[in-house]
């Protein structure tokens, strides 16, 4: 479902009140505010209250989001000399880390830092460049891999936010559990929805709350293909 | 030391370059999310002429969930205890990720202009407010005299 929006609603440019940036990916919650996509993920799953006037979230928000901007492959690794992206493993495959996270995980790495701190959807999360793998500060079971590749890797999507290309991959067939927690009802504003080149952003909000059940979906692929 | 998300510079940045009248907040050179508090008294309250000192701490989920505020100067007042704990509405339950460390202290300053002896947490003080006000004025100006005035 497509709407049109004049850009002179773009209030979204103001910086984001959550994480006091340029909001990225801009979502807007049913009271009308306007945060970061990994913002809002991060208050619809602690206080569920918009942080401006502090109306309740519904409970199925992150499966139905608004984003207010067109997910564009191009958007991401366009600075000149990004010619690494990270990822992180999620269930059947990797997500790229957003854009932002991403320079701050590049120049950590490219400074030689040992690891890197990041904070995402609200939880501070650090990331060790030797073991390439990402922790959650305060719950160290959370874990995942971590890997540094080209940006033209396969992924996902991007920072829970699924872009499915054009033409679909023949690996899904191949990895049948992916489609289960693909919502394609979602609601997205666009100006111009004639622009080509233009992926269907899909949320997957489930698979950053997988840990155990993720490791058991991998094992029974791999066993099933093997 | 792990490295401190960009909201936590930011704010720290703008505390430094636009700092609110009547209130400061230095960040420790040991731990960047341990501030150094120090508020005025509002003019025309008890309090008035006084320098409090607070600590700050930003937990590791700030901002979501509230920043951790305690006066470590005495104040007599029906919202704050002896041991300096506040009782705040916002950094309890009406906590939001969009306020920030600024417009926290600036609720606590105003919390000094407007004592709320309905809900208290020095029940002692939050008593001698209701029943005797001009008593609990006179009480807070000699403990701000007393406690806040010394260099």
């Amino acid at each position: 479902m497509f709407i049109c929006i004049p850009s002179s609603t773009k209030r979204w440019y103001i910086d984001c009140a959550v994480c006091l940036q340029k909001c990225y990916h801009p979502t807007r919650l049913p009271c009308g505010h306007v945060f970061c996509f990994l913002c809002v993920k991060g208050v619809a799953i602690q206080s569920k209250k918009c942080a401006m006037c502090r109306a309740i979230i519904p409970a199925d928000y992150l499966d139905n989001p608004v984003l207010l901007e067109k997910i564009v492959p191009e958007q991401f690794n366009m600075d000149e000399g990004q010619d690494y992206q990270w990822y992180y493993e999620g269930r059947n495959g990797w997500w790229k880390y957003d854009e932002r996270s991403n320079s701050e995980l590049e120049s950590a790495f490219n400074g030689g830092d040992p690891e890197c701190t990041l904070l995402l959807a609200g939880a501070l999360y650090s990331i060790d460049f030797q073991s390439m793998t990402q922790v959650r500060c305060t719950d160290q079971t959370r874990r995942r891999k971590v890997k540094r590749d080209t940006p033209l890797f396969p992924a996902k999507g991007v920072a829970g936010i699924k872009t499915r290309p054009a033409e679909i991959k023949s690996e899904n067939e191949t990895v049948p559990v992916i489609s289960e927690n693909i919502v394609d009802n979602i609601l997205v504003l666009v100006e111009d929805v004639s622009e080509a080149g233009v992926l269907e952003p899909i949320i997957n909000n489930d698979d950053d709350v997988i840990d155990i059940s993720e490791q058991i979906r991998t094992i029974d692929v791999n066993d099933g293909e093997s | 030391m792990a490295a401190l998300p960009r909201r936590i510079i930011k704010e720290t940045q703008r505390l430094m370059q636009e700092p609110v009248p009547g209130i400061s907040a230095v960040p420790s050179e040991t731990n960047a999310r341990y501030f150094h508090v120090i508020v005025t008294g509002p003019e025309d309250s008890p309090f008035e002429g006084g320098l409090f000192k607070l600590e700050l701490f930003l937990p590791e989920d700030y901002p979501m969930s509230a920043p951790k505020v305690r006066f470590i100067t005495k104040i007599y007042h029906p919202n704050i205890d002896r041991l300096g704990r506040i009782c705040l509405d916002i950094l309890k339950d009406k906590w939001s990720p969009a306020l920030q460390i600024r417009t926290v202290l600036l609720s606590i300053q105003a919390l000094l202009s407007a004592p709320n002896p309905d809900d208290p947490l020095a029940n002692d003080v939050a008593e001698l407010w209701k029943v005797n006000e001009s008593e609990a004025i006179r009480n807070a100006k000699e403990w701000t005299r007393r406690y806040a005035m010394d260099n």
